[in-house]
């Protein structure tokens, strides 16, 4: 049987409109076209006119009045995914968005209400969530061999200054709501299903010549048996810590990212028998002794990290369109990182950009 | 006149008393003497004898009874850190006191209101502060050039299990109260703060024998002050980073024992750089060539073991002290910070008592 391709229409040219979903998009011509576009510079439209040989719309109403679509994908300024996604999906699309899906839970509820009432597919472009370091992490975690997740930090931190359009509070820009929902999303999965509680502090230093909070670290955790899972999305990380992704578990480890992974874990009945000491220090020694240590590493099969999660995503959608399973990237999922992500900005009210520079 | 020779008994001949506290102090025989220690176990009382030919006692009260000494050394178990101080400030000594030195604001204010009360000195043994690499973090950092420090992490983790006294409440074991003294000391001096805010999760895993916390995760916060976290675990299988990594506005640092290492840009040699009104340009994320400029520091062989190194300028200073020259260098107020931050940690974690 030949799968269908399905017609597909981008609300916004920028990064991740042309070079991350067109881009993708106008590879997989044996699943989906590039119908149209919509951006409102005209440079980016010329561009799509001439290589993906669409039709192009200024503003994206007139893509979502487009009747040819199949499949709308959201990837306008991070301010207009929820409006843009309940235009569209009210418009009779189905609607892939790029992340921030939102920055309120009222807000994300409002957009999976109207796809029920209007019966389309939503689909939330959390794309990380197919990285294969990612996958393999989960793999190895659900093998039961680290034993229990006792805690994860995940940091997407470098030295960088930015001045750019994602630096200001008004377009929901920051390091939260453009970098961390990747991070965050990764965190949710692994803290489990229960809602965890957020502790959240967040920065608008020099570095960010807008608004918006240029150091983001969250905490997520919860009662004494759920993990502790640390999330560090910071510009002014002058020296690596370590590996992106280092998960601790009651029996081991892992460490890690993007190009890898190693981990090592040792089995409890292989282990010296050790009894709680009754008296003080033996001989003022630590407790001291050599644990059975597996070590294994994993390098992926691939390193372009936005080919191999496009691919992965977009396979999904095609799959959910031709009624062939359901979404991988549950809504219900990333109503937890919404819930995160609005709860971190709660805790912490950056001021408006004059304040911030009177104050600097 | 030449210098007085100054009378120590060391209470608790354990880890810390026999192998921080007196193997430093044999090496300084101009300056300080063991005439004293005090140990419930007999083979610790023969060893400290036949080591030091001092007197023993099974009882460190027995030994504030005896006298004869002008400087105790409170290396007992951690749970009469307080306790033991208070006797041994109201028995008319100076002491020296190991960490935790309490768990309580109010037990180490006693502890300092029995030192004001009898004039005499009590002197936080807090030795991380003269770590070599320590001293030459907050000279860098003092040097200005990193600008405002935006954040700090303190971590001093690794993958162990522990069945010894130390992983016990009752004695008040545990990583936080255990290890967490030096690496939070650290984060009082580095974020310089008075009474920061404190969110923490303590949690007790297999790898504990007993029930104190082998997981603790620390973070401080004060307006205008750093984001300072202290982390101290057991199940770090893979370190991450080195033990200090400090980062401010135009720069940062990481650094441990063995060495630091530095990198700044001196902002006004950077490019201009001005808010952009529209989309990004050329879809691209913003791209400079900061000027940076680097340094670092390897940790110089002393000819000395790791505590002695430590042991060696705390003493020095408390020798100092005694001798009415100058005063400590760790202070009342910088240690009773760090203890009201170990009493809120434990007030956020109440984890159950099975021992």
């Amino acid at each position: 049987m030949s799968d269908k391709v399905y017609r597909v229409g981008i609300a916004g040219q920028g990064r991740s409109g042309f070079d991350i979903h067109a881009a993708w998009l106008r590879k997989a011509a044996a699943q989906y076209k590039i119908v149209a576009v919509a951006d409102n510079l005209s440079e980016r439209r010329e561009q799509a006119a001439k290589e993906l040989g669409c039709r192009t719309y200024v503003d994206y109403h007139e893509l979502i009045a487009d009747k040819e679509l199949d499949l709308f994908v959201n990837a306008l300024p991070s301010n207009l995914h929820p409006k843009g996604t309940i235009e569209a999906l009210k418009g009779g699309h189905n609607v892939v968005c790029e992340k921030p899906l939102a920055t309120k839970v009222k807000d994300f509820d409002a957009v999976v209400a109207q796809a029920k009432k209007s019966k389309r597919l939503f689909a939330p472009f959390q794309n990380s969530r197919f990285a294969l370091h990612f996958r393999k992490i989960q793999e190895i975690l659900a093998s039961g061999k680290l034993g229990r997740l006792v805690h994860a930090r995940i940091s997407f931190s470098g030295f960088a200054r930015r001045w750019d359009w994602q630096t200001k509070q008004e377009l929901w820009g920051g390091n939260l709501n453009n970098t961390g929902p990747h991070p965050m999303d990764h965190a949710i999965v692994l803290f489990g299903e229960k809602p965890p509680k957020v502790f959240c502090r967040m920065k608008s230093e020099i570095g960010s010549l807008g608004d918006a909070d240029d150091f983001c670290a969250v905490t997520l955790y919860g009662k004494l048996d759920q993990p502790v899972v640390e999330v560090l999305v910071s510009s002014y990380q002058a020296f690596p810590q370590g590996d992106s992704y280092n998960i601790n578990c009651t029996l081991g480890g892992i460490t890690g990212g993007v190009a890898g992974l190693k981990w090592k874990y040792y089995d409890p009945a292989k282990a010296p028998a050790q009894k709680l000491a009754a008296g003080w220090s033996d001989k003022r020694g630590y407790c001291r002794e050599d644990l059975p240590w597996v070590e294994e590493s994993w390098t992926p099969e691939s390193t372009d990290l936005f080919g191999v999660t496009s691919r992965a995503f977009y396979n999904n959608i095609h799959d959910v369109l031709s009624g062939r399973g359901g979404l991988v990237v549950k809504p219900a999922e990333v109503r937890r990182q919404i819930a995160a992500i609005e709860e971190c900005h709660r805790q912490n009210k950056l001021p408006s950009l004059a304040k911030k520079q009177a104050a600097l | 006149m030449s210098d007085p020779i100054i009378r120590v008994g060391i209470a608790g001949q354990g880890y810390s008393g026999f192998l921080i506290h007196a193997h430093w102090l044999r090496e300084v025989p101009e300056r300080f003497q063991i005439v004293a220690a005090a140990d419930e176990l007999p083979e610790r009382r023969a060893e400290a004898k036949k080591n030091f030919g001092c007197r023993t006692y099974r009882d460190y009260r027995e030994m504030l009874a005896a006298g004869g000494f002008d400087l105790f050394i409170n290396s007992l178990p951690t749970h009469l850190h307080p306790r033991g101080t208070v006797d041994a400030l109201n028995a008319g000594f100076h002491v020296v006191c190991e960490k935790p030195l309490a768990v309580k604001v109010k037990d180490f204010d006693a502890m300092v209101a029995a030192s004001k009360k009898a004039r005499r000195v009590f002197a936080p043994f807090q030795n991380a502060r003269f770590f070599p690499y320590f001293q030459k973090i907050q000279e860098v950092i003092a040097t200005g050039i990193f600008g405002k420090i935006i954040n700090v992490r303190i971590s001093w983790s690794k993958f162990g299990r522990r069945w010894d006294w130390q992983t016990k409440q009752k004695y008040w074991g545990g990583n936080l109260n255990d290890t967490a003294p030096h690496p939070l000391d650290h984060a009082v001096m580095l974020m310089g703060a008075k009474a920061p805010k404190v969110f923490s999760v303590l949690t007790n895993e297999s790898g504990s024998f007993g029930d104190a916390d082998d997981f603790s995760s620390v973070v401080l916060t004060e307006k205008g002050k750093p984001y300072t976290e202290v982390f101290v675990s057991h199940y770090e299988a893979f370190q991450k980073g080195n033990y200090t990594n400090v980062n401010g506005e135009f720069g940062g640092l990481t650094g441990g024992p063995a060495g630091v290492q530095w990198k700044w840009y001196d902002p006004k040699k950077a490019p201009k750089q001005r808010l952009h009104a529209g989309w990004s340009h050329n879809r691209e994320f913003p791209n400079e060539e900061l000027p940076w400029q680097e340094g670092f520091w390897t940790h110089p062989d002393t000819g000395l073991d790791a505590f002695n190194e430590m042991s060696k300028p705390f003493y020095e200073n408390i020798y100092d002290v005694l001798r009415g020259k100058g005063k400590t260098l760790v202070t009342h107020a910088q240690v009773r910070t760090q203890i009201a931050i170990l009493e809120a940690c434990h007030s956020q974690n109440k984890l159950p008592i099975l021992f």
